[in-house]
């Protein structure tokens, strides 16, 4: 404390002992910031950044995650990256997942907050229920659709009654069906985030906007193309980048659903790294998806991490 | 600067403590090695029936040796998590000084990487030669030396419903000919032939290598499994057109490669299809529906070949390289070699010689006779790696889709073997 006084009286370092002598970050008044952080950083460092880093050092190893050696085999496990045809079709699912999964749900959450933003019967217990899914353990999504899905499920019972019986199908079944089938469910759990956000964000638009439109004559989607679009901005902004690192982690509905399957069909890049590292002890490969994964993951993220970070300063 | 050394102090002790209670919290849990010379640590995916049954075996070892023995099991984990736990805990410097695990390809990486010791000089100072089935120790000998202790004698047939082959006016085939026929004739009485589950690849896996076995014959066979002999081959051709045969004639359930292959025993019982080709330990859904004996039948898939085979796999226990008391793991083994073990265990596919069937187990006690008559060939999945099954099985799921012709399954294939060579 007495140090503490004396550093902040002196205007520079003049007369004082070498100890006293402020460094640029005592200068900054940032070494007790980094004093009190360092509790929190010792535990990052040591479960996410170490581990992170040995991960990078096996990705360029053959190693099979039992044996006591490590053989070095420099940028193999990434070449070979490029020349397997499962993770094409890896990459081509996590694609189209992350089209679908965003822009079904983003729409639908917008357009179900715009419904709930109005004054109906049960308005909260309505919002609850088109919320519940995502909270629903994903593993546990999955195998109750995995059941709807069977080719004597109930999805296929319902097309039948209503006079659709030439469309059932053994959706899950087929490779050119099944990883359309899995998205299915994964738009139900994920529409209930979106629209949350976007009922926040539609209620901090102010009232008089709509009511000088209204007053100009301007039609309902005018209204909606001009105000309320432009107003959720930041919303748009905040739900697209965190579905995009959402679906770069896809796995537990995959793997639930289909475990990858029919063949690969189903395959994304979480999954085909977990068969890797898990049961076929390609423990190196696996851990070079696992890498790229997180890169793809960072490079989406970067833009919401800066924009958070402007927000904080 | 008192103040100030004191906060840096407690800052560090704060942060040193966080480390230190987060490694310690890393260092609880799992099998962990024995902790002295009178006791030892076993892992095993004993379901919570069998892990009972278990601790009454171990108690009596308990009581005639003084070593205690703590369980740590997995059940119901299957082969493709128990195996990944094992691992860590190896890596981890916790491993278990004896675990359950399965022969083949599964417990070959254990084998390979050293995690675990011969038993050969164990072999010969017990004499568990002659108190085990010969063929099942082959499973669990790697490279000439005995690596395991084979307990549990696993093998896959058609188990029936003698309703439903009533019904469709049918017998029990003695030919490949005479099965197809049986399925053809109970489609034609409105019953499913056969109940299946090609979610996970290894079940059709089975119907493949039933149909390879009848093409290629067993020496060709075995060539094969052991990627000795090329897979762009006529048999191999043959058995993929046969079971695109049996998906497209809808003798295997329609959208096969969706279904739950857990779901088989229980739909077996619940009478939503004729067969199962499925291991004895059906019997025991069988035997817990309350099905009367007479209500069901098994037998060897027939395969048209002099030499009568099927597929089948071994479990049994290994002791890791890393356990203190290795003697004192050999002789829990051994104690479980005792015909009274495996009787307390109520081991309805023990591999011991000797051990009285279960009553109620017909068709396991008949599958018993038959596994001591005839030779059995490695399950698929346990033959080949684990790279080449997971290629197999994609393969597998187009040929069944339709998706692929037999011959460009049979190339596909042996690219697939090619492949894995070149990576190895």
């Amino acid at each position: 404390m007495i140090a503490d006084t004396v550093q902040t009286a002196l205007p520079a370092d003049q007369g004082l002992p070498q100890r006293f002598r402020r460094t640029r970050l005592a200068r900054n008044g940032s070494l007790a910031g980094w004093a009190f952080a360092a509790p929190a950083l010792v535990v990052y460092l040591a479960f996410l950044v170490y581990p992170a880093l040995t991960s990078l050092s096996i990705s360029f190893t053959s190693w099979n995650g039992i044996s006591p050696t490590k053989t070095w085999v420099g940028l193999q496990n990434y070449v070979g990256l490029i020349h397997d045809s499962v993770v094409h079709t890896a990459a081509r699912n996590n694609l189209i997942w992350a089209l679908v999964t965003i822009i079904v749900p983003m729409s639908l959450g917008l357009a179900l907050a715009m419904a709930v933003n109005t004054r109906v019967y049960l308005r909260s217990a309505i919002r609850t229920v088109l919320y519940m899914p995502a909270v629903l353990p994903l593993v546990g999504v999955g195998t109750i659709w995995g059941w709807l899905y069977q080719p004597a499920g109930v999805i296929n019972d319902l097309l039948a009654d209503i006079g659709l019986g030439s469309v059932t199908h053994a959706w899950l079944g087929d490779s050119t069906t099944a990883i359309w089938a899995v998205t299915v469910p994964a738009i139900w759990v994920r529409t209930g985030f979106p629209m949350l956000l976007y009922l926040a964000a539609l209620q901090g638009i102010p009232a008089e906007y709509y009511e000088a439109a209204r007053t100009d004559g301007a039609s309902a989607w005018q209204r909606f193309r001009h105000i309320t679009f432009p107003s959720l901005r930041a919303t748009h902004y905040i739900v697209l980048a965190l579905s995009l690192i959402e679906t770069a982690k896809v796995f537990d509905l995959v793997y639930a659903m289909t475990d990858g399957g029919p063949g690969n069909s189903t395959q994304v890049m979480g999954t085909w790294m977990y068969f890797n590292v898990f049961q076929s002890y390609n423990f190196g490969y696996g851990t070079a998806i696992a890498v790229v994964i997180t890169l793809v993951a960072v490079i989406v993220g970067i833009p919401y991490v800066r924009s958070q970070a402007r927000q904080l300063v | 600067m008192t103040t100030q050394m004191t906060r840096r102090t407690a800052l560090g002790v704060l942060g040193t403590s966080a480390l230190g209670a987060a490694l310690a919290a890393c260092s609880s849990g799992g099998s962990g090695g024995s902790g002295g010379s009178g006791t030892l640590a076993m892992a095993n995916y004993d379901t919570t029936q069998q892990a009972v049954l278990t601790k009454k075996v171990l108690a009596g070892f308990q009581k005639k040796y003084g070593i205690s023995v703590s369980v740590d099991s997995l059940p119901g984990s299957g082969a493709a998590i128990y195996p990944g736990k094992l691992r860590t805990e190896m890596l981890g410097g916790k491993a278990p000084d004896v675990f359950r695990c399965w022969g083949g390809s599964i417990a070959q990486p254990f084998v390979t990487s050293k995690q675990v010791i011969s038993l050969d000089a164990a072999y010969k100072q017990y004499g568990w030669d002659s108190k085990l089935a010969g063929p099942n120790i082959k499973d669990m000998t790697f490279n000439g030396t005995k690596y395991g202790l084979p307990l549990y004698a696993s093998a896959v047939g058609v188990w029936y419903s003698t309703k439903d082959y009533e019904k469709a006016g049918v017998a029990v085939p003695t030919t490949f000919a005479e099965m197809e026929s049986v399925n053809a004739a109970l489609v034609k009485a409105g019953i499913q032939p056969w109940l299946a589950g090609g979610k996970y690849g290894w079940y059709v896996m089975r119907f493949f290598e039933w149909f390879l076995e009848m093409t290629a014959g067993p020496v060709e066979h075995d060539k094969l499994r052991n990627t000795e002999a090329s897979w762009n081959t006529s048999s191999v051709v043959d058995a993929f057109a046969t079971l695109q045969k049996w998906a497209q004639k809808k003798w295997l359930p329609n959208g096969v490669m969706a279904l739950d292959p857990t779901q088989v025993e229980a739909n077996f019982t619940g009478g939503q299809g004729a067969m199962a080709l499925d291991g004895q330990w059906i019997e025991q859904n069988i035997v817990t529906a309350k099905m009367a004996p007479s209500s069901y039948g098994t037998f060897v898939p027939p395969t048209d070949q002099s030499t009568l085979r099927f597929s089948g796999f071994t479990e049994g226990l290994f002791v890791t390289a890393e356990s203190a008391n290795s003697g004192n793991a050999e002789k829990l083994l051994n104690f479980f070699t005792s015909v009274s073990s495996q009787q307390l265990t109520q081991n309805a596919y023990t591999d011991v010689q000797g051990v009285p069937p279960i009553p109620g187990y017909v068709g396991t006690a008949q599958w018993a006779k038959w596994l001591a008559q005839h030779d059995h060939y490695v399950i698929q999945d346990q033959s080949l790696s684990t790279t080449l099954a997971n290629a197999y099985f994609n393969i597998q799921s187009d040929v069944v889709q339709g998706s692929q012709t037999p011959a460009a399954a049979a190339v596909a294939m042996q690219q697939a073997v090619e492949a894995s060579r070149t990576k190895s």
